[in-house]
């Protein structure tokens, strides 16, 4: 059976990579620091697919028909989408084999993912993709959530998406170590008045839960209580994604800065797998 | 007001190459493409962010057509103007 072998959280301001000098250098660095230690992990899990979880930002989906959830078989996803966010376009290799079982044990399991043969990738993806795989040599099997345009889906049942996530991961006949990550958030304002702002006391507060194996307690926030870090921390939802697959494992926080600059509160956060597999 | 039009508009701008239905600065053009106002065309044409978001743009998909199209500082300048107006609002 494949192995879920690394899990992984991390913000994804595209000013990331369009314009990280703007940040105060400090920060900055100890940002690039957290993101560095992430590849390393990522590295020594040595992954033979990613599987991608972050939200839409109007760039594959409209208003015309916005789903939940899709996710991408293709054999190769293009990216990124923007054309200033200084990423190389790219052509990021699929894992349609994977994409398809994930697609096909979703209807099995009652979660009807929507799916596609042409997703592109924004920053959402393609930040994460450009620090953590510049080589390109890792399949991705991208997620997309609808993290912005109401209803969207329940933080509940991203969280229950991430369940399904491991328990298919896990049963897919395949030699192949699996990682997951979820890209997006945490605080941040986004087109509207207050962007640039940084709501840290929630961005600790929901770190804090992540790493204590506690994220099923911000299942239950409102959309009010969330929109006081933002629009924008609506991407909580590629979060909960992995600590559904996680359930009550605790997470270790690698970096967070909040960095107006970006207009986000930037968070990395992993999970010891290891540990898992040797208990 | 036509805020759907106007937001498919913006949609397609921001589509790569191929998949958009039109992508042009002519007002000709995009009439002939979208029902909208002649207030939204100005704003779509001019990329006004302030405009675009008093009409209603949803705010994800104005990031995406500012980011695109506005200088960084002009964008974030229209938005604090917003936000100094929201705070002294009656």
């Amino acid at each position: 059976m494949a192995q879920l072998v690394a899990a992984f959280c991390a913000s994804h301001a595209p000013l990331i990579t369009a314009a990280p000098e703007t940040a105060e250098p400090d920060r900055k660095d100890r940002l690039y620091a957290g993101m560095a230690e992430l590849r390393r992990e990522l590295e020594a899990a040595r992954p033979t697919a990613l599987v991608l979880c972050s939200n839409e930002h109007f760039s594959n989906f409209f208003l015309d028909n916005f789903p939940p959830f899709c996710i991408g078989i293709a054999d190769q996803h293009q990216g990124p989408v923007e054309d200033w966010i200084r990423v190389p376009a790219s052509s990021v290799p699929g894992h349609r084999a994977l994409g398809t079982w994930l697609l096909e044990q979703s209807y099995q399991q009652d979660f009807d993912l929507s799916f596609s043969e042409e997703l592109y990738l924004d920053h959402g993806m393609m930040t994460m993709v450009h620090m953590l795989l510049p080589n390109l040599d890792v399949p991705v099997v991208p997620i997309i959530q609808n993290c912005a345009v109401k209803p969207m889906p329940t933080l509940r049942r991203c969280y229950q998406l991430g369940a399904f996530l491991r328990h298919a991961i896990e049963h897919w006949p395949a030699d192949e170590r699996i990682v997951l990550m979820g890209a997006g958030g945490i605080s941040h304002w986004v087109g509207m008045p207050g962007m640039g702002r940084v709501n840290d006391d929630f961005d600790h507060w929901f770190l804090g839960l992540m790493s204590e194996g506690r994220a099923e307690l911000a299942l239950t926030l409102h959309d009010d209580e969330i929109e006081r870090a933002g629009n924008g921390a609506h991407e909580i939802r590629s979060w909960l994604t992995i600590a559904g697959a996680m359930g009550p494992r605790p997470g270790r926080v690698l970096a967070y800065e909040p960095i107006p600059e970006w207009v986000t509160g930037m968070g990395i956060l992993t999970y010891d797998l290891a540990a898992m597999h040797a208990a | 007001m036509s805020l759907y039009q106007l937001q498919r508009a913006m949609y397609d701008f921001l589509n790569p190459t191929g998949r958009a239905r039109v992508i042009s600065m002519d007002p000709t053009t995009l009439r002939e493409h979208f029902v909208l106002t002649d207030e939204e065309l100005e704003a779509y044409i001019k990329a006004d962010v302030r405009a675009l978001y008093l009409l209603g743009v949803h705010p994800v998909l104005l990031n995406s057509f500012a980011r695109a199209r506005v200088p960084r500082d002009q964008y974030r300048a229209a938005l604090a103007s917003l936000e100094a107006e929201q705070a002294t609002a009656p």
